[in-house]
């Protein structure tokens, strides 16, 4: 049962935080991306406009556990993505003060991301080797044949 | 249940999700727009006719605001007429300083010296941010833009000022407003400086 309530918190966490990008003027988070000073100004845009829907829906399927395989495999990415992009900023000792992560809901800064969402890899991690546990309380056990 | 079933369920769950989530998007937004004031007040300078009306929602303690508005007053020297400028202010709670510095520009806003004070808050942004207790340092300020200082003193315990600049961040943040700089140009938004030169150079070309 504590495997599919931390894939179900997990999920909580990522359509907060994609929910958040999206009903707000996407240039907040637009802003956030060019403070990172990783992507050109046109794709940055782009990133800007998608990703927060990736990340809501990713949330959507893991809270659900409905493609669960694909959906921890996209959350693994989403956190590998994280930790680069912040630990390359922390590096670089750009002046970012605020991760932007959750947008406007709660400030966090790079190093506290930083541990965050390593702790959070690992879990992801485990509930990947763990899958069976992890499909507990899941809508693909209902598809099982 | 079927593969065919899941791939339905699937198209489903994503169809309903994306339309409640687009849904509760317009209806912010909607909701939002109903909440904009839209008054010139005395924190405004430009031609009322200039092409390119522009609100920025600042924080005097974010650097980022210092450099916009080094670019924004020589973007209006050298295109004279071309943009009218009201400010806003937008404190984060982030920055210890910023609503106290907020409160000091609008009593030098009480008393006309608006522009000069804000223009020597940003100048002098990097000494008084890292001060303790920068109300010395503003108090110089006041001096230096020769504001009366016993017409300032009453006004900093005037809890009219406050209101003034809480009603000025909720606007803010009613419009999506979650960081500074944030100007709207001709009522679109735009967050930082390099969203601000891409979209000034826009009307140049």
């Amino acid at each position: 049962m504590i495997w599919a309530l931390l894939r179900i918190l997990i999920g909580i966490l990522f359509i907060v935080s994609g929910l958040e990008k999206i009903i707000n003027p996407y240039q907040n988070f637009l802003y956030v991306i060019e403070n990172y000073e990783l992507l050109p100004v046109s794709l940055a845009e782009v990133v800007a406009r998608v990703f927060p829907w990736v990340e809501f829906i990713t949330g959507i399927f893991m809270l659900l556990g409905f493609w669960l395989k694909q959906a921890l495999t996209a959350t693994l990415i989403l956190f590998g993505i994280f930790i680069t992009v912040v630990l390359q900023a922390i590096v670089r000792k750009l002046p970012v003060v605020d991760c932007g992560c959750f947008g406007g809901l709660i400030h966090l800064n790079l190093q506290t991301v930083f541990l965050m969402d390593t702790c959070l890899l690992i879990i992801t991690s485990l509930l990947v080797y763990n899958i069976g546990k992890t499909r507990s309380l899941s809508l693909d056990k209902l598809f099982d044949n | 249940m079927t593969n065919n079933s899941k791939s339905k369920i699937t198209l489903l769950v994503v169809v309903v999700v994306v339309g409640l989530v687009l849904g509760l998007k317009y209806g912010v937004e909607y909701y939002r727009s109903k909440g904009t004031r839209t008054s010139i007040t005395t924190r405004t300078k430009g031609e009322a006719s200039a092409k390119i009306k522009m609100t920025e929602f600042i924080d005097f303690q974010c650097p980022a605001c210092a450099h916009g508005a080094k670019y924004i007053k020589s973007f209006m020297e050298e295109h004279p007429g071309l943009v009218q400028l009201q400010m806003k202010y937008y404190p984060l709670r982030t920055h210890r300083h910023a609503l106290t510095s907020a409160i000091y520009a609008e009593c030098a806003n009480q008393q006309e010296q608006f522009w000069p004070y804000h223009d020597k808050l940003l100048q002098h942004q990097s000494i008084w941010k890292t001060m303790n207790d920068a109300r010395p340092f503003f108090d110089k300020i006041a001096e230096e833009v020769d504001l009366e200082m016993e017409k300032l003193y009453s006004c900093l315990n005037d809890p009219n000022i406050s209101e003034i600049i809480s009603a000025d961040k909720e606007e803010g943040a009613s419009l999506g407003i979650r960081s500074t700089p944030s100007y709207l140009i001709n009522g679109k938004l735009h967050v930082g400086i390099r969203a601000l030169r891409t979209e000034l150079n826009k009307y140049l070309n």
